[in-house]
């Protein structure tokens, strides 16, 4: 698509371990659209975080990426690392899962901030800390310009993890790679988390793709969705239509095994048996020896991801059901 | 409920871990010189048909003419070079070996009872050993020695003495974030006296740090021996030590260089050994792969 | 009978004095719980970190030593229990995180079994590997997992290893704390399921610790809240879903995300503002004033009682709506 922000195309990520090849990305394609929030789901095993290391040049040493993702006119893979040094904490900005571990416990906070800015925008020190103090207050961190001069732990969790949000946003980046970035926050303080990367994301025009395994946070953040499974996309759609009518017999799986708070109890939970595969090594659908429709074909041919227009405007799922009943 | 199936048989954490090791191969290398050296310290004087503290005064201070019977010579009391080499090496080895096992297990047993059982216990458990690591060293061995009765067992004693202490502060510290695992609070939820978790639980857990160290602490007792043997307070001629040995060969360096290196290089040698098996350990206990 | 019966309980941890030279201090993190559990029912405990929670639920069964109030088991005070370590084959625990709790080093048999050497020390060794291979068939696992090791387990698996240790005893309670919270959604629910399922075929009681209140509503026949130590709201949980009645509940609800997009869009901008209260220095007044929107001044200076607002529903606020 032309006017994409970002195309990936057949994204595959490998790992070489001692006894054999593990296959974590297999093959996963997906657009996203300037300003968009885009929700990648998945269970572990799914490949959904490797896809964003991938994307930023963060595979483990093992690990080799292929396919193309292009950015901005560039494919990422293939970019040297200096050319990506250039792309990365500029236009293209990632916060994590972990806040205790994501900064730098020998650097003061308004430091790390004003880093980027020193290094990408050619800001001088005062300037950029100046700018750091203005984003931590647009963040909400109580008296900043005091924090600002301090270390990262003397920050609550849910604070540092909105000082990961200022630093990534203070460059203005197209694009936010969000992995699980609330998994580890208390419901309250993620509450405020996902509201202020809402309302952050709008202001600057900042596209989003959230990795996460909980539903609830993709239907409050994201337009939307691609549902992962075994390193495979399974279903792609926007956030209501999936939520309200899912093609993919995982999804509904997935939708079926969350309890709520709203709906009415069921005696139990609905389940998915068994365990969650990781990728690779699999002929057929990744997903066959869990689903309870299958067909014998599932167990031979890989479905692809077909466009299901029937179904309503940028819907896609790789299911031999669903596209047979197009 | 759906029931699991096990996946295909797999492999104990102990299997994983040596096949590991096996991988290595300076390690695996070093594990069969050092078994050589070992097999030859110990069988080799008995290819000879004397001992290394006969004197063959016919043989006074013969260079190494790599002729039978004297392959490298004799010393200047005409006892055969490389059966006294032969000799040490059982004496330091055994020292070596032995000592490094008894001061590795009081150090563990010590080490795992103080960081699991805390509190003040702990505290003065902790205290007694800085203590101990505040003397000098030497001193300490020495004044051990004379209270053990100053023979080579009261040496051996000595030795230990001072060096538990190191792997009992390594042990301590993972017994201490062993005791605040899950599967500890299981045992005790499971009713298990605290010995039994000691001794069932937080021992066998600590085994990879222990194996690693413990192959680090022979190098050490071996050297332990052979410097007090070089300042003459270890072992006491005529029974031979590679310390001792050492000792001879440095004060002939300037005449007679092979009474030095022969002992010198098979030293350096098992001391390489151990260290490069050590590595391979700690690399296969690596805890990516536990 | 009613079979835990909590008075009054406190805990405390020992932590250093301000200086040097002052004496430690006891810093509380559970204050003043009281609740009875019966027989075959499920109290849900759910808080966010620094509630107690979890500290709670290790001093039920005394793994931690209450600083105050007490346990009554059966009608007995925990404290006076002579052979506890014995009796402790009724109450039993799991834990969050399902492969730390397992001895990396022994068999999922010995893991298993091992608990029967302390309360029945009669049996032989083939009698409790029996009895170990009966446990992992009660929660889904076959035989031949009986000599694998935990790493050779996912997540779930795991996780059920450790339900069987909790059963292999024939326990009449089992807390668990966290037991679903590192586990996949599907994953998730079918260990809610079986910990379901057991609780009707033997009668447990279980003790559901969690911040997930979408899991809490599942499983559990009451609910209650803790905040900093304390208990803010404990209800039956149909009422307490319908209509919760204190301020910190109904933040909670309101945070935790559905999976409805059009609900949840519309909730943006409804979080709560503030950051948890620090366990080291507690507010003078009511543990949750500094976020609450609807705090006046009464409730910063003076701390609400947990008292009955409706019939068989406690709350702590001073301005409690009408149930």
């Amino acid at each position: 698509m032309t006017d994409s922000l970002l195309s990936i195309r057949d994204l595959t990520v490998r790992f070489r371990l001692p006894e054999r090849e593990a296959v974590a990305v297999d093959g996963v394609s997906l657009d996203v659209a300037p300003g968009e929030v885009l929700g990648i789901v998945g269970e572990s095993g799914s490949g959904k975080s490797q896809i964003l290391y991938a994307m930023m040049g963060l595979l483990a040493a093992n690990g080799r990426a292929s396919g193309r993702v292009l950015f901005q006119g560039q494919d990422l893979l293939s970019l040297a690392p200096r050319d990506l040094d250039r792309v990365r904490g500029d236009a293209l900005a990632m916060i994590f899962q972990d806040p205790m571990t994501s900064l730098n416990p020998y650097m003061r906070v308004g430091d790390q901030l004003a880093e980027g800015l020193v290094i990408h925008k050619g800001m001088g020190k005062a300037q950029a800390r100046a700018e750091a103090v203005r984003m931590l207050d647009r963040v909400r961190i109580p008296d900043a310009a005091a924090r600002a001069r301090r270390f990262p732990h003397e920050f609550s969790g849910g604070m540092r993890q909105r000082v990961m949000i200022a630093m990534a946003l203070l460059a203005k980046p197209r694009l936010l790679l969000a992995d699980e970035p609330t998994t580890a926050l208390d419901v309250t303080i993620q509450a405020q988390v996902l509201d202020l990367m809402a309302e952050l994301g709008r202001e600057t025009g900042t596209a989003i793709i959230l990795v996460t395994h909980d539903l609830g946070v993709v239907a409050r953040l994201c337009d939307r969705v691609v549902v992962l499974y075994g390193g495979r996309v399974m279903e792609e759609a926007p956030a209501e239509i999936l939520f309200d009518a899912p093609a993919h017999p995982y999804t509904r799986g997935l939708l079926a095994a969350m309890p709520r708070l709203e709906t009415a109890l069921t005696p139990r939970l609905g389940t998915i048996p068994g365990t969650p595969r990781s990728g690779g090594a699999v002929t057929g659908c990744p997903f066959v020896d869990r689903c309870e429709v299958r067909l014998p074909v599932c167990a031979t041919d890989r479905p692809a991801l077909r466009d299901l227009a029937a179904f309503g405007p940028g819907r896609r799922a790789a299911c031999h059901l669903t596209g047979a009943a197009q | 409920m759906s029931v699991d199936v096990a996946p295909q048989r797999g492999t104990s954490t102990f299997q994983l871990q040596f096949r590991r090791f096996r991988q290595n191969r300076l390690a695996m290398a070093s594990v069969v010189v050092l078994v050589l050296i070992v097999l030859l310290c110990f069988l080799g004087p008995y290819a000879f048909p004397f001992t290394g503290e006969d004197a063959d005064f016919d043989f006074i201070s013969t260079p190494a003419e790599f002729t039978w019977p004297h392959l490298f010579g004799t010393d200047d009391f005409g006892r055969d070079l490389l059966v006294r080499v032969l000799e040490g090496g059982q004496v330091s080895l055994t020292i070596g070996f032995l000592g490094a096992l008894v001061a590795g297990v009081i150090g563990v047993l010590y080490g795992a009872v103080a960081g699991y059982t805390g509190g003040r216990t702990d505290d003065l458990m902790m205290r007694l050993v800085e203590i101990l690591y505040g003397f000098p060293y030497v001193i300490l061995v020495i004044l051990l020695s004379l209270l053990f009765g100053g023979g080579n067992v009261a040496l051996f004693a000595a030795i230990v003495f001072t060096l538990w202490l190191t792997p009992a502060v390594i042990v301590r510290a993972q017994a201490q974030s062993l005791a605040q695992r899950e599967f500890v609070q299981a045992a005790r939820a499971g009713g298990m006296t605290s010995p039994a978790i000691v001794l069932q639980h937080i021992v066998p857990n600590c085994m990879s740090t222990v194996i690693v160290y413990g192959s680090l602490l022979v190098p050490e007792v071996i050297l332990s021996e052979s410097f007090l043997s070089f300042l003459g307070i270890g072992i006491k001629e005529p029974q031979a030590s590679w310390g001792n040995l050492i000792q001879t060969g440095t004060s002939a360096m300037d005449t007679d260089l092979r009474l030095l290196l022969l002992p010198g290089v098979l030293l350096a040698t098992v001391l390489l050994c151990l260290n490069f098996i050590a590595d391979g350990l700690r690399d296969a206990f690596d805890p990516n792969d536990r | 009978m009613t079979l835990l019966d909590v008075q009054n309980l406190g805990v405390g941890y020992r932590v250093p004095g301000a200086g040097p030279f002052s004496a430690p201090r006891l810093l509380p993190i559970v204050h003043d719980v009281s609740f009875t559990l019966d027989p075959g029912r499920t109290l849900g405990i759910v808080g966010e970190s620094g509630c107690g929670k979890s500290t709670l639920g290790r001093a039920l069964l005394r793994l931690i030593e209450p600083s105050g109030g007490q346990v009554l088991w059966q009608g007995q005070d925990m404290a006076t229990i002579p052979d506890l370590r014995r009796r402790r084959s009724e109450m039993q625990i799991i834990f969050q995180d399902p492969v730390a709790a397992l001895d990396p080093r022994m068999t999922l048999a010995r893991i298993v079994s091992r608990p029967l050497a302390t309360f029945e020390p009669g049996l032989s060794r083939a009698q409790s590997r029996a009895r170990a291979i009966e446990a992992l068939q009660q929660v889904g696992l076959s035989a031949d997992f009986a000599d694998r090791y935990p790493h050779e387990l996912s997540g779930g698996q795991a996780q059920r290893v450790g339900i069987a240790r909790a059963l292999v005893g024939r326990p009449k309670l089992i807390i668990c704390d966290e037991p679903v919270s590192a586990l996949d959604v599907s994953i998730q629910a079918q260990v809610i399921n079986l910990l379901m399922d057991l609780q009707e075929k033997m009668g447990l009681a279980l003790v559901f610790i969690s911040h997930n209140l979408a899991v809490v509503r599942h499983i559990s026949h009451d609910v209650m809240v803790m905040c900093l130590g304390r208990v803010v709201e404990h209800a039956p949980r149909s009422a307490f879903y319908a209509r919760p009645l204190h301020p910190y509940s109904q933040a909670l609800m309101q945070a935790v995300p559905e999976p409805d997009p059009r609900r949840e869009k519309g909730r943006v901008g409804t979080a709560l503002n503030g950051e948890l209260p620090s366990v080291l220095s507690p507010p003078p007044g009511c543990v949750f004033a500094s976020r609450c929107p609807r705090a006046a001044d009464l409730c910063r200076t003076a701390r609400p009682d947990l008292r009955e607002v409706a019939p068989g529903r406690l709350a702590a606020c001073h301005f409690v709506e009408d149930p």
